[in-house]
């Protein structure tokens, strides 16, 4: 993982940490011990999500070549060719066994977009865990102590602003897949290509930021919260 | 510290996000005085726009700054008055049930029109769009940035309505959008036509209601009430046709009409069509109308073509193959419409004579409507709505100002009034002035300045030097029989409608050469107000055959245009002649035919007449309403504003007898050398700046006898020069000047002459004596 630039080099270990984690009222430390338990779920949620992007990789690539051969196999005029006479419902049987195959690539799929929804889910709840702690703890905290930030450590006011963030971004990109899925359809040919273009846009940008995010608070997280 | 403080300190910059993301940016100070924890929402308050975000600290924490993100905002202010930037608070709910408009483009509402379970698919992608959103009534979300909502095809989402109890808090003011809220998807909109509503703005239009209330009725009638029409068994009307000259409103009443009936406009010039590959305008073309069908099966669309002559010129006349496809392709898309569609097509042309005639047959372009240059009283409403807005002093006199402005259509009042704006503008920057006016003068001088546009690239129109009667000595009685023919009938319509008086076609003046018959004519144009048009031999003939006869007739459509007006050919007896018996037909008799079928012909070529919505003919046997009855009395003097031609010569005996016969140029004044009275007021009136001394005008004009008043002007202007001969230094002309004058310039005229023209009005004495007696007011 990358490391912030604003940390210096030398600035790390648990002396440094701890100056840092100069909590002043207890009502601090609770909404940042929530932080801290929301950015260990989105660091695990992030980990996740790679691993079902990456394994769904190889069905999609499998769902593209079995359309093109749907398609190929549709459009093909085989009635007229004297070859195939024997097997009148050879185009028949050859379209089912692509759907058949075709199904069995979208269910691995959709195995993987439930994980994608798991980790939605999740990151949402810690979200709203998140904000609601900091909302009722707010009136006891004094606005400079939210917007208190120091080189190993984030303030509140950023770390909740990027959960949000990471919350909307993974959302959107979540329901981009599964509008994508609903839409395709092997005899549309503007759903396949859509899902072929489309899937993996935005993949990287979602990526790079939470990584981003989380390099912030890598020494906040390293921090054991009491 | 208050609200009102922060916006004080506030130094605005506007965050146009690329995540879309709902936020605003503020500064410790001003978080604090707001007194809301992070991630609230609160209301952005500017001049002109709403905006909903969340509040959040600035990355760099500088106070007085805020940045904020436009994406949930509401185009109308909460409060107009309120000219600050205003934060303020709002109290935010979960709701249950929202009513939205999801906007997209054209295309992707014929993609979504496919789907099976269409509102419920669509209300699920937008909840997924607005999850985590906090909206309120009216406000647009703005989904650009979000990737969702761009690869469904959604530009906006409109919130209509938020049904009383959805809210889970009663006092909330916005509410957030959860995975619980409820979407009603009330409306698919298309991007064009939300873009087109939001932008437009109410601009009023003058002087046209009855028209646009007959469009309106044609446009909304078909739209609104298809059902009555099938059940009648009529068809919808397919296109109009909007014909009057350049500027006076065509298009601006095509957009306000489109307004006014919430119909999506698609506004193309006939020009912007054509492209330089074959084939290419009917390609445009045909994908103009698909744009257009398709944008019907919204709601209510005008196709409006501007400049459609370009488009389907007459064939006889370009004989060019690429016009002639392009006219059949607009033919044939016309006639393809579909039976109960949604769409009309309106044209607009100012050259109605140039336009493919097939295109003007029932079923494809069916009505023909036609906007006039404006009269008075529309020219007093143009004017009333310019100036408006416009800071007018109480000397400003609307009336006279529109009175003057003959001839000047709706553009053209626009312009005068920016223009007197633009000189009022110099004066107070030069003054430094506080108290900011519009004066009569700026009018004036804007007037003057300004030349209407239908007198550019005319034939004939000359500057006018405005002459008062008053500085035309003597004859009385002539200006008095020049008043009664040229001014009366223009300025006085009501008396001679009240008298049943029809107003005189021509007036012939006719005398010996050098007795004011031009300056008579120039007076009688400067005291009406009239378009004035002078031919001239000169101008008329050319080398090219039948490019005379079509100047005249240009200049009486120019003329009709212009209305009242007065045309003024100097000279006649040298632009048309006396038809020979000889059966030699030279030009002089074919511009002279012209002439006459110009005056007092069958009628006018329908094309070029511009009366059409205004006089209603009442048909012999018809049966006459009283309000029809009552609106007679102002069609007749609407009619009584015509042509009048002046003619003037000084042979008259050289006329055709056609051209004098009443009807024609049926008022004939002879202009007499000026007697004894008139030859001393011409005196006075040229001697009124030269310091005479011992000079007795009384014998001097019982010595001029038979000089004509250019004679006299001369005498006057000689005795003066020999005053100067004499000694450059003096300051006085003396009697003895004006003898030596004498001596050198004779009298003009000869008994024999005079004699002449007594002979001739003898023989025409009885004609116009007839109708002077009808026209005794």
């Amino acid at each position: 993982m990358v490391k912030p630039s604003a940390v210096p080099d030398n600035a790390s270990g648990p002396n440094f940490c701890q100056l840092v984690m100069d909590i002043s009222t207890n009502e601090e430390t609770k909404v940042r011990s929530q932080l801290h338990k929301s950015f260990k779920a989105v660091k695990n949620c992030l980990s996740t999500w790679k691993e079902a992007l990456a394994a769904c990789q190889q069905p999609l690539y499998q769902v593209e070549n079995l359309c093109e051969q749907h398609q190929c196999c549709s459009d093909a005029n085989i009635e007229q060719s004297g070859i195939i006479k024997p097997f009148p419902d050879i185009k028949m049987r050859l379209l089912h066994k692509i759907d058949v195959e075709l199904e069995e690539q979208l269910s691995r799929i959709n195995v993987e977009m439930k994980k994608l929804d798991n980790c939605c889910e999740r990151i949402g709840k810690h979200c709203h865990y998140s904000m609601k702690s900091y909302q009722e703890n707010s009136p006891y905290i004094p606005l400079d102590k939210v917007l208190e930030q120091t080189p190993t450590c984030p303030a509140i006011s950023d770390m909740l602003e990027w959960l949000q963030q990471i919350e909307r971004l993974v959302f959107q990109q979540y329901h981009c897949k599964k509008y994508l899925l609903e839409m395709f359809s092997p005899k549309n040919k503007d759903g396949t290509e859509n899902l072929k273009n489309t899937w993996s846009l935005g993949d990287q940008e979602l990526i790079n930021t939470v990584e981003e995010y989380l390099s912030y608070t890598s020494f906040f997280l390293e921090e054991k919260i009491t | 510290m208050t609200e009102a403080s922060i916006s004080s300190k506030l130094e605005m910059l506007v965050h146009d996000d690329s995540t879309g993301a709902q936020r605003c940016y503020l500064g410790p100070r001003e978080i604090t005085i707001l007194n809301v924890p992070l991630g609230s929402f609160i209301c952005v308050v500017t001049p002109t726009k709403d905006y909903i975000c969340s509040l959040w600290p600035s990355k760099v924490r500088n106070d007085g700054s805020m940045i904020y993100s436009k994406t949930v905002c509401r185009i109308k202010a909460l409060d107009n008055t309120d000219s600050k930037y205003r934060l303020k608070p709002l109290h935010v709910s979960e709701g249950k049930c929202i009513h939205i408009d999801v906007v997209c483009n054209l295309s992707d509402i014929a993609r979504f029109r496919k789907y099976e379970n269409l509102n419920k698919k669509i209300s699920r992608i937008c909840s997924n769009c607005l999850y985590k959103m906090c909206v309120a009534e009216n406000f647009v979300v703005d989904l650009r940035h979000c990737n969702l909502a761009s690869l469904c095809g959604i530009s906006k989402i409109l919130i209509t309505k938020i049904p009383s109890g959805s809210l889970v808090k009663v006092d909330a003011e916005a509410f957030i959008i959860s995975s619980h809220t409820e979407i009603v998807v009330d409306n698919i909109r298309s991007n064009e036509k939300f873009n087109q509503v939001s932008k437009s703005t109410r601009k009023l239009i003058g002087g046209l209601d009855d028209l646009m209330q007959t469009l309106e009725d044609l446009i909304k009638l078909p739209f609104h009430h298809q059902k009555q029409f099938k059940q009648l068994g009529t068809s919808l009307p397919h296109g109009i046709l909007l014909r009057g000259p350049p500027g006076c409103g065509k298009t601006s009443l095509v957009r306000h009409i489109a307004n006014n009936c919430d119909a999506y406009l698609i506004a193309v010039n006939g020009p912007e069509v054509i492209g330089p590959h074959p084939g290419e305008s009917e390609d445009n073309l045909r994908k103009l109308f698909q744009h257009a069908i398709l944008a019907a099966e919204e709601g209510p669309c005008i196709l409006f073509i501007d400049e459609i002559d370009v488009l389907c010129p007459k064939q006889a006349k370009s004989g060019g193959l690429e016009e002639s496809r392009l006219t059949s392709q607009l033919l044939t898309l016309l006639d393809d419409l579909p039976a109960d569609h949604r769409l009309i097509v309106i044209a607009a042309t100012n050259r109605p004579s140039a336009l493919h005639p097939s295109l003007r047959r029932p079923g494809r372009l069916d009505r023909e409507i036609m906007i006039n240059v404006p009269s008075m009283a529309q020219r007093r409403e143009i004017l009333d709505l310019h100036t408006q807005v416009l800071p007018l002093a109480e000397d400003v006199d609307l009336d006279w100002l529109a009175e003057i402005t003959n001839g000047y259509v709706g553009a053209d009042l626009a312009a005068l009034c920016h223009e007197a704006a633009y000189l009022a503008l110099g004066r107070f920057i030069v003054k430094q002035s506080e108290r900011q006016h519009i004066h009569q003068e700026d009018f004036l001088t804007a007037f003057r300045k300004h030349r209407p546009s239908l007198q550019k690239g005319v034939e004939g129109i000359v500057d006018l030097k405005p002459v008062l009667w008053e500085q035309i000595g003597g004859l009385e009685d002539v200006k008095q029989k020049i008043k009664q023919a040229v001014e009366w009938p223009l300025r006085h319509s009501e008396a001679f409608a009240r008298m049943g008086l029809p107003c005189p076609r021509g007036v012939l003046l006719y005398g010996p050469p050098g007795c004011s018959k031009t300056t008579l004519v120039r007076a009688a144009a400067t005291a009406c107000h009239a378009t004035f048009l002078s031919l001239s031999g000169a101008q008329l003939y050319s080398p090219f055959v039948g490019s005379s006869e079509k100047m005249v007739a240009e200049v009486f459509q120019r003329a009709r245009m212009a209305l009242p007006s007065i045309i003024f050919l100097d000279e006649i007896d040298s632009i048309v002649g006396k038809r020979s018996e000889g059966g030699h037909r030279g030009v002089q008799e074919r511009v002279l035919s012209t002439l006459l079928n110009e005056m007092d012909g069958v009628g006018i070529k329908l094309d070029d007449k511009m009366d059409s919505q205004h006089s209603r003919r009442i048909l012999e046997g018809s049966i006459q309403d009283v309000e029809q009855h009552n609106s007679k009395v102002t069609t007749l003097r609407r009619n009584n504003l015509d042509i009048l031609v002046v003619a003037a010569t000084n042979r008259p005996e050289l006329l055709d007898e056609a051209l004098t016969r009443p009807g024609r140029l049926d008022r004939i004044i002879y202009v007499p050398p000026p007697d004894r009275q008139a030859r001393l007021d011409i005196l006075r009136l040229f001697t009124q700046k030269m310091p005479l001394e011992g000079v007795d005008l009384m014998l001097l004009s019982s010595q001029t006898e038979f000089y004509t008043g250019a004679d006299l002007e001369n005498l006057c202007r000689e005795a003066a020069l020999n005053a100067l001969t004499r000694d450059m230094e003096t300051t006085k002309v003396t009697y003895a000047d004006f003898v030596k004058a004498l001596y050198y310039n004779r009298a003009s005229l000869t008994p024999e002459s005079i004699e002449k023209y007594s002979r001739y009005k003898s023989s025409t004495f009885d004609v116009s004596f007839k109708i002077k007696e009808r026209k005794v007011l």
